[in-house]
Parts: structure tokens; C-alpha cells; sequence
């Protein structure tokens, strides 16, 4: 029931959505002519409305992921083009150093790529925003089995044995205090959901390193490698 | 400077989105809901037509369905519902694009532009369009159809098979593939080439064993080529 109103009244946003974000296009179009304080609201106001419009999205993505209706469309997915993709949009702004150990050969993984690589852009902006950036990510790869094991790694705050059990809940946020990186609580939520309707997972091993000033976490994706019959290619 | 008829309820949205489109360059009239959206169709015969999927008075189905009853007129429907379902049956219905709400008036300008351009060229196979042998590419929808059917192909399997198509009747190594689809980057990873092949196959032969489209050259790569077809352009 409570789902229900949450999916109807983020349907509704959708059309104003439209019409807000448009207005402020059709308004920025002008920024230049402003002063420089109508200027600034415009821009925080751009920001907080894109804000907005993503997280009716993701709601709308968890009500159809909920209700089943959301397509997934697999099909054989090369993880080190994908994984890089996801780090170079996310982390094209910053200065932030990336670690890269993606195994060779790996091969391809059975998943939905545009679904995979947001929940992957979306475990590296979370390692960004929970880590100084005098510390790496730690992006690795590499096959276990019939699987391919994809993880982030960050040196942020790490997460209580605790409180791993419902990181992954909905609206759960760890932090809530004013220091704590803006957020709605639905990224690993809808991330879980949406690996595990490609037939894979998502955990979280932490606190990962020894130094206790460090302590950090690692999020990793379990996907299936692509199965095909070797007598027919 | 073409004339654009905007059919949709939502006054606020109208009137910025008909700013926003003037100031592009084209001309636009409105209509509140279908019956009158028909009838300012039929008065003022526009280029393209911009039509919202939920009104009161003839929902954007009825409206469409009325418009080809009497026009190729192209229309681009909006709409706040996202499903992949409603996208298909946009197109089956006869839709030549189809834009979520909340969507920007910059993506909205690039797609009506893009839909022109293609009307322009009456429909034809042309620059943004690929066809051979019953099977139809449109580059910037990023669809494909086999004689008639839409085809749900990843967007690695897209770029793959535009890449074959392109080179009509030529074979094309593997690394050339991985350059083309991946980037020059991945150039020597081509170990798995051989699987992305076999599941296009998959999906866009009727008979994957006896492949009317993509053809092995072995020990040199593959080969787009029907023997029932003019060229691919």
C-alpha cells in the first residue's frame, strides 16, 4: 500500500518534473545577461531539481523493479570496457587515484549492461564520497569459478558487522548526521535488486584493512560468465 | 521553419517547452487533448507532431491510431510511462520516436530534429538508417526490426551489428570489431569475439545454424551478407 502511493505520487512528479527542469533550461539559456546572485540560485536550483528528478527515478525504478516490471535485457557484457566506463564518468571531475587490478582474458559476464553499469558507477561514487581523497579506489576483476567477481574498494569509515545486514535495505543511511554525503538511501538497495534479476549478487566485506584509521569497505558483484556452446562458435 | 503541433494537457509544460522550441527555431502550435490536437492537424498540416500519451479526450493511443488512419505525418509521443512494453507499443502503433517524461527540451530538440531529418529523406533507407535483407537498423533510435519485428538487442549487440553492416559484403577481422564496438584500447582482447557473435546470431537470424546475415570467414573474421539483399547504406 505504502509502495503503491510512493510509485503513484513519484508518477505524478514526472510531468512537473518535466516542466521545472525545462523552465530552468529555458532560464539558464539567459544566465549569462543575470546578476551574479540570480545566477547562483539558478544554478543550486538546477542542481537540486536534477537531484530530485533522480531520486523520483529511482523510486520509480525500485517500484518496478518491486512490482516485476522492470526489463531486463541480457546478453554478453566485456567487464573491463564496462567497468572503466562506469569509473571514467563518475570520476571525471575529481582527482581521485583508481587501482586497478582487472584480471586478463576475463570473460564476458551474462548481464544487463546499462542496469550493471549504473549499480558499478554507483558503488565508485559511493567509495568516492566515503573516502578522503588522499586514498585510492581499488577497482578489481577477476573469474571465480563460473563467475566473474567485480569489487570496489574504498578506506572510508567501513560498516559495523552490525549494520551489514540492512546496509542494503531501502531508505537505510548509516550516517545521518550534517557531515554525513547527501544521499536518499536507495542506491544499494535498488543496486542489490537489480543484480540479482541478472542472476548475480551484491555484498559487503569491511572493514577491510588493518590500519584502524583506515578501516574501509568492499562492495562486490557476482555475475555469471556467459555460457555458450563451445562446439558451435 | 518547421512547424511542430504540440499536443498535450499540461498547460505549464506547453507553454515553457513552445518557448523553448521558438527560440530553436520552430514554429508550434498547441492543442490541449486529441479531438482538438486531430483537428489542428488536419488545419494546419505540421512537419512533425509532439503528442502526450495521457490526456483526458482521446488518450495519445486513440489520437495516434486516428492520425495514421489518415496520415504519415511523423509523431513523437511523450510520456511519463517509461515501460519497455509502452515503448514497443509506441512503435507498433506507429510512433517514430518515443521520449520519457522528465525529459530535458535539449534531448527533446536533438530527437525532433533527428526525426525530421529522417522524414526529410521520405522515409527511406538513409543516412540514419541501415537495412539489408529485411532486416532495418535506425542509428539514432538504436532499434533494429527483421522484417517488421522489433529486435531487443544489448547496446554492445547494436554496435556489433552496425559495425558488420557498415562493411557489407567485406570481412572484418576480430580486431577490427573490438576497435570499432570496445575501442582501440581493447584492440588485443579479441579471445571472446567469437562468443558476442554467436549470440547475436541468437537474437537476429531466424535460423542461427544457417546464418542468413552474419557469415564465419574462418581464420579471418565475419562477413555481413545477404543474398537476397541490395546494399546496406
Amino acid at each position: 500500500m505504502k509502495s503503491d502511493f510512493i510509485s503513484l505520487v513519484s508518477h505524478e512528479l514526472r510531468a512537473p518534473l518535466t516542466a521545472l527542469n525545462g523552465g530552468l533550461e529555458l532560464a539558464m539559456q539567459s544566465a549569462e545577461t543575470l546578476p551574479p546572485k540570480a545566477r547562483d540560485i539558478l544554478e543550486i536550483m538546477t542542481a537540486e531539481s536534477r537531484r530530485l528528478t533522480d531520486f523520483v527515478q529511482s523510486i520509480l525504478d525500485v517500484s518496478r523493479l518491486e512490482a516485476g516490471k522492470m526489463d531486463v535485457a541480457p546478453g554478453p557484457v566485456a567487464v573491463r570496457p564496462l567497468v572503466e566506463q562506469a569509473a571514467t564518468v563518475v570520476l571525471a571531475s575529481n582527482q581521485r587515484d583508481v587501482d586497478w587490478h582487472i584480471a586478463k582474458n576475463l570473460p564476458p559476464i551474462w548481464a544487463d549492461e546499462t542496469y550493471l553499469e549504473q549499480v558499478i558507477r554507483n558503488l565508485i561514487r559511493n567509495a568516492d564520497k566515503y573516502s578522503t581523497e588522499e586514498y585510492p579506489i581499488h577497482i578489481c576483476a577477476s573469474q571465480q569459478g563460473e563467475q566473474v567477481r567485480i569489487s570496489i574498494k574504498d578506506h572510508g569509515p567501513g560498516i559495523a558487522p552490525e549494520d551489514q545486514s540492512h546496509i542494503f535495505d531501502r531508505f537505510t543511511r548509516l550516517q545521518n548526521d550534517e557531515r554525513a554525503p547527501s544521499g536518499w538511501g536507495l542506491g544499494l538497495y535498488l543496486g542489490q535488486k537489480l543484480v540479482a534479476a541478472q542472476q548475480g549478487s551484491l555484498n559487503v566485506d569491511s572493514p577491510l584493512w588493518d590500519d584502524p584509521r583506515d578501516p574501509g569497505s568492499e562492495f562486490y558483484i557476482l555475475m555469471p560468465i556467459v555460457q555458450t556452446p563451445e562446439d558451435e562458435l | 521553419m518547421p512547424a511542430l503541433l504540440l499536443i498535450d494537457d499540461d498547460k505549464g509544460l506547453t507553454q515553457l517547452l513552445s518557448e523553448y522550441l521558438i527560440g530553436q527555431g520552430f514554429t508550434v502550435r498547441i492543442a490541449e487533448n486529441g479531438r482538438l490536437g486531430l483537428r489542428a492537424m488536419f488545419e494546419r498540416h505540421p512537419d512533425l507532431i509532439l503528442l502526450d500519451v495521457t490526456m483526458p479526450e482521446k488518450d495519445g493511443w486513440e489520437t495516434l491510431q486516428r492520425i495514421r488512419e489518415v496520415s504519415d505525418q511523423p509523431v513523437i509521443m511523450l510520456t511519463a510511462r517509461g515501460d519497455e512494453s509502452d515503448i514497443l507499443k509506441g512503435f507498433s502503433q506507429g510512433a517514430d520516436d518515443y521520449v520519457t517524461k522528465p525529459f530535458s527540451f535539449a534531448q527533446l530538440t536533438a530527437r525532433i530534429r533527428a526525426v525530421l531529418a529522417r522524414s526529410a529523406q521520405g522515409g527511406a533507407p538513409g543516412e540514419g538508417t541501415l537495412s539489408a535483407g529485411g532486416l532495418k537498423v535506425d542509428l539514432s533510435l538504436k532499434r533494429v526490426w527483421r522484417d517488421g519485428e522489433i529486435l531487443s538487442l544489448t547496446p554492445t549487440e547494436f554496435k556489433l551489428l552496425v559495425a558488420l553492416m557498415r562493411r557489407e559484403k567485406e570481412v572484418v577481422s576480430p580486431e577490427d570489431l573490438v576497435r570499432e564496438v570496445w575501442g582501440a584500447q581493447y584492440a588485443n582482447e579479441t579471445g571472446h569475439v567469437r562468443r558476442y557473435i554467436w549470440h547475436l546470431r541468437q537474437k537476429v537470424e531466424l535460423d542461427p545454424e544457417n546464418p542468413r546475415y552474419i557469415h564465419n570467414e574462418r581464420g579471418y573474421g565475419y562477413r555481413f551478407e545477404t543474398s537476397d539483399s541490395s546494399s546496406a547504406r
